[in-house]
Order: structure tokens, then C-alpha cells, then sequence
């Protein structure tokens, strides 16, 4: 951990004041309203106590402009919050499309990180300031959650699916990063830090090196290799599968006449449940690859397919029939 | 105590405290009066079985290194914690002893409907918190958390998550029977002339009580045999290596989880709305809105539960549904909470005595 780590009240994402703001204005709303109730349940069971001469009480009438009052102003403050925090929550869940993406693998007990060039890190995120950063993230075993309170940002990393968080940090330092979803035993030592850099010295950090599984190659470079070693090459560059040049990020038509965008999360799918959604025109002999190919090499995978999707050897842009 | 019933004048000299005596009478009474006595005497014990879990943990962070208990020991600790308290302290506490003890007093009526069954529940509930507490005792506890999230509880914890997981199923039914009991007692067995508008607020929350548990725990129960069919016989229901979708779980538990916690506020709203009816000598302010407002919690209470899973990865879509109708059940709700001052206001004779 390179630098003394910055408190978590800090606020060092694009995030941290939109969702401050929200948050400060319930409370103030909840404060109001608190303090109004019990003052005015002390003041009147002072006013009206019971004494002599005030024994019995005169009977009640229901008050509709009373009744309708507490409804509509009540429901006015509610809708008022609920725009508030769903155009926030809109936004927080769609990520730019230029964002840098960078994949998060949670596994009982430690977070690994991969960059699309070939750096990998453990416990630890790099980041360049001011530039949107979108996590793909996956589980190798039981729910997780990727949190960083500085950023005012969290989501669960679940196995079988991708989650995706995105922001864009706002200050320079160290921050910390927790697992928020109790995941077992050690749960509470999953944790890391954040480390925000300038995009220079990020640029020269991710190019000082790489070091693990991927041997220094980038996601795709690995994924090309992964494609190799487990024959994908015997069906996909033979016409027995379908061939990936410009599959990525396009709408694939399906046998049962539905058609699907081919992103992470369909490519995924296709590797570990072949048979849940097949292409048009083609028979169902994919093998299903699950159990044989971790969630870091999934990615790896679809970084080279995801390589491939702007242009065949010629450079054109190959459409899917 | 028996100078004191003395005292009270209108107290028949045999009643249901000295009508039998012997511990026969007590395990075998069909009473609702001793029937609620039961239920307070088990909940008690679980509350000091929970609390001490409590103790355990909050004492082990004294200090930030939290020596005192292994990180297992302590993730036993607040599972045990958090499951005892909800499911054999709280869900049962209001309903399971004050509806017990005033359902029938109230509404005018010798018991509730079924006492046999009534007795029935308890030995559930309290055959289920024994099979529960065997897995602490002696299964070395559950280390899960109180939600079971999978596949942490199906496939990853190596604690005792089957007995715990039995034990919440077997006190479901508990629940379930007592939701029925009291919704038939309201129903049929109320004195002529005490139509629904006039009845006790508590018995409204009550009432709407009942729906919940006889809707929601049925899904809870469900919920805990497919885990237990998934950790035991490896069924893939939730567990992704097995074809099973861990999103699964939560949208079932939550489907029973947040109309849960209905389970523990309604009640006591109702004891509240009854004490201030009662001390300031007439009908809470707007009755017939708090009546009404008591079933639509209850009703509402069911199309809300993704909001427990924000951050779950759902869907943008599903997640915006479940944020405007989480914001719906408020405004029934603050009817509740704007109440109290205002019964007050109106009432103008309130409990507070002293000499001026
Ligand atoms: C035995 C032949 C075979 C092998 C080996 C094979 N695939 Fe496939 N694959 C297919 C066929 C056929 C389809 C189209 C039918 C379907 O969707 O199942 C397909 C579909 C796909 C798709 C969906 C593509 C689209 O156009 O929508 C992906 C992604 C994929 N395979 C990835 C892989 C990867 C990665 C590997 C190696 C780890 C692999 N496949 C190995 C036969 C194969
Ligand atoms: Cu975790």
C-alpha cells in the first residue's frame, strides 16, 4: 500500500456528492419530521392531561381535510425522493460507452484485478483520475460485494453473473476498498485498496510490467491463447461454429428466433450453458466449458472475442448473417 | 400477587391463574391466557439466548484486534444473534402473546377458534427452536448470516446450516397456524353488535398480521427445504456450479423476508394505537383510515421486496418498480406516524396526571 490511505468520508468520485446530497436531504426530512412528532405528542399530553374538570373526553369526528393532508404531502416529499434517487440510480447503472473497462474476480478471500493490457493486482485497484472507469465483475465462488465508501459507490459480485459498477475518481490518493456482502470466514480481511493515480503515472505503471497468470500479455493476447489451448479453433475457424470476427457488441440471431446483443454476459453464457441460446444455422455440438475454465480465463476469452469484433483479416466490418 | 388480584375487585376468586395449578395444567392447557404465558416464557428464553450472542460480539470488539472470540466463533455469533431474535423472538412476541392473551378478551369470545391447535403451535415453535438451538448446542453453530444467502449457505459454510435451516422451517408452521387461528377468531367469534369498525386497532394489526404470516412463511419454508434439498442431495437451485441462480434465493427470501418485517412493526403499532386510545378515554383519531391503513401495510407489504437487492445486480427496470412501491407503502405508513399527536390534540383529556 504506497500511500497513508485517505479517511472514507472523503469524497473523491463523480459520485460522492450526487449521492451525499440525496442522502443529506432524507435525513432532513426524517430529522424534521421526528422532531416534529414527538414535540407536539409531548406539548399536547402536557396541554391536555387529565385533571379535574377535563375527565371525560368529547368524542372524536374524523377530519378529511386533515386525512387528506397527511396523505398528499407526505406522498408530494415521496415523489420528490423517489425521481431524486431513481435519476441517480438510472445513471449510476449505465455505464458510458468509452469508459476504460477493467475486470474484478472476487473469490473467498481476496479481489483479483485484471487490466484489458495485462497487469493484474491483487487487494489492489489502480485507476487514473478524471478518465470514467467501468468494473466488469465476477465471483469464483459465493456473493460478494466490490465497495468503496470514498466513491459512495458498491454492488455485488455474484457468481454465474457479471455486474458492472462504473465511476470517474476526482482526487489523486489511496482509498479503501471492502468486501460488503459477509461472504465467510475471513470475510472481514477481504479487503484492499483503491489507489488513484495522474493518467501519466498511471500509464507508465501499467506499462512497468506484468507479472501473474497472463504472463504479461494482454487479456486478449492471453484469451488467444486460451483459444488455442481449449481447440475453440476446431469448430470456430472451421465453420462448425460460428466465427467471431464482428460477433461482439452486435445482435446475434438465435434458433428460436429471438435475437440477443453479444455482450460479456452472452458470451459467458455461451461458453459455461452452450445449449441456453443457440445461433441460428448452427447445431448444438458446443461442449459446455463449465468447471474447466476459471472466471479469469471467461474474461480472457471474451477479450479476444471482443478483439475481433471490429474487423476481419481485411479490415472490413464483417455483419452477421 | 394474590393481595394485588384481590384488590381488583371484578377478578372472579377462581380464575385462569388458580383454576388448576401443577406443570400438567400448563403443558396441556388449552387456555389462550396460558397459552400466551407459554409463548412469553419461550420467547424470553430465546431473547437471553440471542442477547447473550449479542454480548459475545459486542464485547469482542473491546478492542480493534477482537481477541477474545475467533472470527469463526464470531460470524457464529451474529448468525445465531440475528436468526434467534427474528424468527423466535420477535416474529412470535406481540402476536404470539398479547393476540393470544387479548384476541379473545377483546372481541368477546371464551378462546380462539382452535385452541387445540392454538396449543398445537406452540409445541411447534418450540420443537422448531430445539431443533435450532441443537445446531449450536451441538452441531457447532451456524455461521451463515441470518438471510442463508447462497451458495454461501448451500455449498461454502462447513457449519451446522441444515439443523438451523430445519429449525426455521419447523417454526414457520408454528406462525402459519397462529396467523389462522386468529384470522377465523376475528371473523366468527366477535360479541353481536361489534362489527369490524369497531373493533380495537390492535386487533386490526393483528389481523393484518395474520395475512402476513399465513402468505409469507409458507415461502420461507419453501425457500429452507430447497436449500436444504441443494446442500444435502446437491440439487442445483441457487448454486451457479450447479446450475442453480444465487439471485434466486434472494428474490424468494425477500418475498418472505420484507413482509417479515410487517411481522415485527404492525404489532407494535397496534399495542400503541390501543394505549393511547385507551389513556386518553376514546377511539384514536381517523379510525376507520388506521383500520384500513393497518391491511394495505400488510398488502403492500408483498410488492416491495426487491429493494433488498439494489445492489444485487438487478435490473435497472425491476429495480426502479421496486423503489416507487417501497415509496408507496410509506404514505400508509405515515398515517401511522402522524397519528399519535394528533389523537392527542383531539382527544383532550390525555393520561398524563399531575397535581396543579
Ligand atoms: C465442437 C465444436 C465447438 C467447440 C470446440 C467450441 N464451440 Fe463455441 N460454438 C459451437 C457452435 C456450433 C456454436 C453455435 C451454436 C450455439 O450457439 O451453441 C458455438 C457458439 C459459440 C458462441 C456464441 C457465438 C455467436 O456467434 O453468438 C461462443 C461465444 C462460443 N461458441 C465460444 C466458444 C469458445 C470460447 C470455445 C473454446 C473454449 C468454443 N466455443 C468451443 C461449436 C463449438
Ligand atoms: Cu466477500
Amino acid at each position: 500500500m504506497p500511500l497513508e490511505p485517505s479517511s472514507n468520508f472523503t469524497q473523491a468520485s463523480s459520485w460522492a456528492n450526487d449521492w451525499e446530497t440525496l442522502f443529506y436531504f432524507e435525513v432532513g426530512i426524517f430529522i424534521f419530521f421526528s422532531v416534529l412528532i414527538f414535540s407536539l405528542i409531548l406539548y399536547f399530553a402536557i396541554k391536555y392531561r387529565r385533571r379535574p374538570g377535563n375527565e371525560a373526553a368529547p368524542p372524536t369526528k374524523d377530519h378529511l381535510p386533515l386525512e387528506v393532508t397527511w396523505t398528499v404531502v407526505p406522498a408530494a416529499i415521496c415523489v420528490v425522493m423517489f425521481v431524486w434517487g431513481a435519476s441517480l440510480f438510472i445513471r449510476n447503472g449505465l455505464p458510458p460507452a468509452g469508459a476504460t473497462e477493467i475486470f474484478v474476480v472476487g473469490k473467498q478471500w481476496m479481489w483479483k484485478i485484471q487490466y484489458p493490457d495485462g497487469r493484474r493486482d491483487i487487494n489492489e485497484l489502480h485507476v487514473p483520475v478524471g478518465v470514467p472507469i467501468k468494473l466488469t465483475m465476477a465471483s469464483e465462488d459465493v456473493i460478494h460485494d466490490f465497495a468503496i465508501p470514498a466513491f459512495r459507490i458498491k454492488k455485488d459480485v455474484v457468481p454465474g453473473h457479471y455486474t458492472t459498477l462504473w465511476f470517474t475518481a476526482t482526487k489523486t490518493g489511496t482509498y479503501h476498498l471492502y468486501c460488503d456482502q459477509y461472504c465467510g470466514t475471513s470475510h472481514s480481511a477481504m479487503v484492499g485498496w483503491v489507489i488513484v493515480m495522474e493518467p501519466a503515472q498511471y500509464a507508465q505503471w501499467l506499462s512497468g510490467g506484468g507479472g501473474g497468470g497472463g504472463g504479461g500479455k494482454s487479456l486478449a493476447a492471453a484469451g488467444a491463447d486460451l483459444y488455442k489451448q481449449y481447440a475453440c479453433s476446431t469448430c470456430h475457424d472451421t465453420g462448425r461454429g460460428p466465427s467471431f470476427v464482428g460477433v461482439y457488441g452486435s445482435t446475434v440471431k438465435l434458433t428460436s428466433g429471438q435475437t440477443v446483443k453479444a455482450d460479456d454476459a452472452y458470451i459467458r453464457e455461451s461458453i459455461l450453458n452452450p445449449s441456453a441460446k443457440i445461433v441460428a444455422g448452427y447445431t448444438p455440438i458446443m461442449p459446455t466449458f463449465q468447471g474447466q475454465l476459471s472466471e479469469e480465463q471467461i474474461l480472457q476469452l471474451t477479450a479476444h472475442i471482443k478483439s475481433l469484433a471490429k474487423s476481419d483479416a481485411d479490415g472490413r466490418k464483417v455483419a452477421k448473417p | 400477587m394474590s393481595q394485588a388480584v384481590q384488590e381488583v375487585g371484578v377478578l372472579p376468586r377462581v380464575h385462569y391463574l388458580n383454576a388448576s395449578y401443577g406443570w400438567k395444567t400448563w403443558l396441556f392447557t388449552t387456555d389462550h391466557k396460558r397459552i400466551a404465558w407459554l409463548y412469553l416464557a419461550a420467547i424470553t428464553f430465546f431473547f437471553f439466548v440471542g442477547g447473550a450472542a449479542a454480548t459475545l460480539m459486542r464485547l469482542n470488539l473491546i478492542e480493534p484486534q477482537g481477541s477474545l472470540i475467533e472470527p469463526s466463533t464470531y460470524n457464529r455469533m451474529f448468525t445465531l444473534h440475528g436468526l434467534v431474535m427474528i424468527f423466535f423472538f420477535l416474529a412470535p412476541s406481540i402476536p404470539a402473546v398479547l393476540g393470544n392473551f387479548l384476541i379473545p378478551l377483546m372481541i368477546g369470545a371464551k378462546d380462539v377458534a382452535f385452541p387445540k391447535l392454538n396449543l398445537l403451535s406452540w409445541y411447534i415453535f418450540m420443537a422448531g427452536g430445539t431443533v435450532f438451538l441443537y445446531s449450536v448446542i451441538a452441531g457447532g453453530g451456524v455461521d451463515t448470516g441470518w438471510t442463508f444467502y447462497t451458495p454461501l449457505s448451500s455449498t461454502y459454510a462447513n457449519s451446522n446450516v441444515m439443523s438451523a435451516a430445519m429449525g426455521v422451517f419447523i417454526s414457520g408452521f408454528s406462525s402459519i397456524l397462529t396467523g389462522l387461528n386468529f384470522i377465523v377468531t376475528i371473523h366468527t367469534m366477535r360479541a353481536p353488535g361489534l362489527t369490524w369498525f369497531r373493533l380495537p386497532l390492535f386487533l386490526w394489526s393483528m389481523y393484518a398480521t395474520s395475512i402476513i404470516f399465513i402468505l409469507a412463511m409458507p415461502v420461507i419454508a419453501i425457500t429452507m427445504v430447497l436449500l436444504m434439498l441443494e446442500r444435502f442431495l446437491h440439487f442445483g437451485f441457487f448454486d451457479p456450479a450447479l446450475g442453480g441462480d444465487p439471485i434466486l434465493f434472494q428474490h424468494l427470501f425477500w418475498f418472505f423476508g420484507h413482509p417479515e418485517v410487517y411481522v415485527l412493526v404492525l404489532p407494535a403499532m397496534g399495542v400503541i394505537s390501543e394505549l393511547i386510545a385507551t389513556f386518553s378515554r376514546k377511539r384514536v383519531f381517523g379510525y376507520g383510515f388506521v383500520a384500513f391503513s393497518s391491511v394495505a401495510i400488510a398488502a403492500l407489504s408483498f410488492f416491495v421486496w426487491g429493494h433488498h437487492m439494489f445492489v444485487s445486480g438487478e435490473s435497472l427496470y425491476s429495480g426502479l418498480v421496486f423503489s416507487f412501491f417501497s415509496f408507496a407503502v410509506a404514505i400508509p405508513k405515515d398515517r401511522f406516524r402522524l397519528r399519535p399527536p394528533c389523537s392527542m390534540r383531539w382527544a383532550s383529556s390525555v393520561f398524563l396526571r399531575w397535581e396543579d
